[in-house]
């Protein structure tokens, strides 16, 4: 075993641990979410539930684009930490190949992080937006059913996208769990 | 074969359980604790009970899976040496993975002053036929336990980040831990 470590692992354990926060953060921001506020939501009036939701889908989106997005840094990071990606030619070195298991699992955990990023973006411009329709004075009945009924679809939107991004969460820390062990692909 | 999918069965629940708690508690301290202003204080006394209650199931869980995946993680990989053997105190990997199971048991403890001691005295109802004196005694009692309940919280989050951060030093340094 290497002896001294300050000085010498800091930098991959560093890195390390911001790539543990980002997915701390992104994956448990995730499940609470959806296991402790959406039940706890039933009991407040709608038009309180409205306000707390307007402001936490706000600060929520932003934390967790921020935890993505130190995710992919810090990822790079350890990749080039390790020396499986390279800023000289070839960038991408053994195991870090198609041909390799390695490899073929980064790929498919690189293309599930930029769907989760792009659902993300679609959750909080247009989704988000959606639930909080104003309802003004001058608009006639048929206008407000429309409205009501405009909500209850983006609520019905919402609900699925939320736990898509979850089931796309659960399996983007599995697939980066198996890394560890060579991949699984 | 088997063996593998144990190990990589024990690392994701462990990594699972770690982000539940320690993402949680981020996202309860950044998000939902100053969400709760935006409505009036009676609502937010509700829903902050709500929460709260949840929350404190989410969070012994995710307690329990860390300490069980973590302990199937310690015996797959064949390191229980240095958690149950003479590697402890004279080496590196030992002191760390210490370190953390006794910051574990800070967060147990804390967990249990939380739901067993500070949560019943936030949660209970007060009597009608009460004297002024007796409903300010018990008013200042809740807002005491309300600020034992925030500081805690604070220090459980301060302890969870300390955990994460041995623990990867475990995994990236190849054995060394981050100290000694």
């Amino acid at each position: 075993m290497p002896a001294g470590v300050l000085g010498t692992e800091v930098a991959p354990t560093l890195l390390g641990f911001a790539h543990v926060l980002g997915w701390a953060v992104y994956i448990g921001g995730a499940v609470l979410m959806e296991v402790v506020w959406r039940p706890s939501q039933e009991h407040i009036p709608p038009a309180q539930v409205n306000v707390v939701c307007s402001f936490m889908g706000r600060r929520y989106r932003w934390i967790a684009l921020v935890a993505l997005a130190v995710l992919f840094l810090s990822g790079v990071g350890l990749l080039l930490e390790s020396g499986h990606l390279s800023t000289t030619s070839p960038i991408f070195r053994p195991p870090l190949v198609l041909s390799n298991s390695y490899g073929r699992t980064m790929l498919a955990l690189t293309i599930l992080w930029a769907f989760l990023f792009g659902l993300l973006l679609m959750l909080g411009v247009v989704a988000h937006p959606a639930l909080h329709v104003r309802m003004s004075t001058d608009m006639s009945n048929e206008e407000r059913r429309a409205a009501r009924a405009a909500v209850g679809q983006a609520i019905r939107r919402m609900d699925v996208l939320l736990r898509v991004e979850l089931a796309g969460a659960g399996l983007a820390a599995f697939l980066g769990t198996t890394l560890r062990f060579g991949g699984i692909l | 074969m088997t063996s593998e999918l144990m190990k990589i069965a024990a690392a994701y629940l462990h990594v699972i359980g770690v982000a539940v708690y320690l993402g949680g508690a981020v996202i309860m301290e950044f998000v939902v604790g100053p969400a709760q202003k935006s409505i009036p204080p009676a609502q937010a006394m509700v829903l902050g009970q709500k929460v709260a209650d949840r929350f404190l199931v989410f969070a012994w869980s995710a307690l329990g899976l860390i300490l069980a995946s973590g302990l199937l993680r310690i015996f797959t990989i064949r390191v229980e040496s240095f958690l149950f053997g003479e590697n402890v105190f004279s080496t590196p990997y030992g002191k760390t993975l210490l370190t953390m199971v006794c910051l574990w048991g800070v967060l147990v403890v804390n967990g249990a002053i939380i739901t067993f001691v500070l949560r019943p005295k936030l949660s209970g109802r007060m009597a009608a036929q009460v004297s002024a004196g007796q409903a300010q005694s018990t008013q200042d009692a809740k807002l005491k336990a309300a600020k034992w309940t925030t500081w805690l919280t604070r220090v459980d989050l301060g302890v969870a980040f300390v955990i994460a951060l041995l623990g990867v030093s475990l995994a990236q340094t190849k054995g060394t831990g981050l100290w000694w």
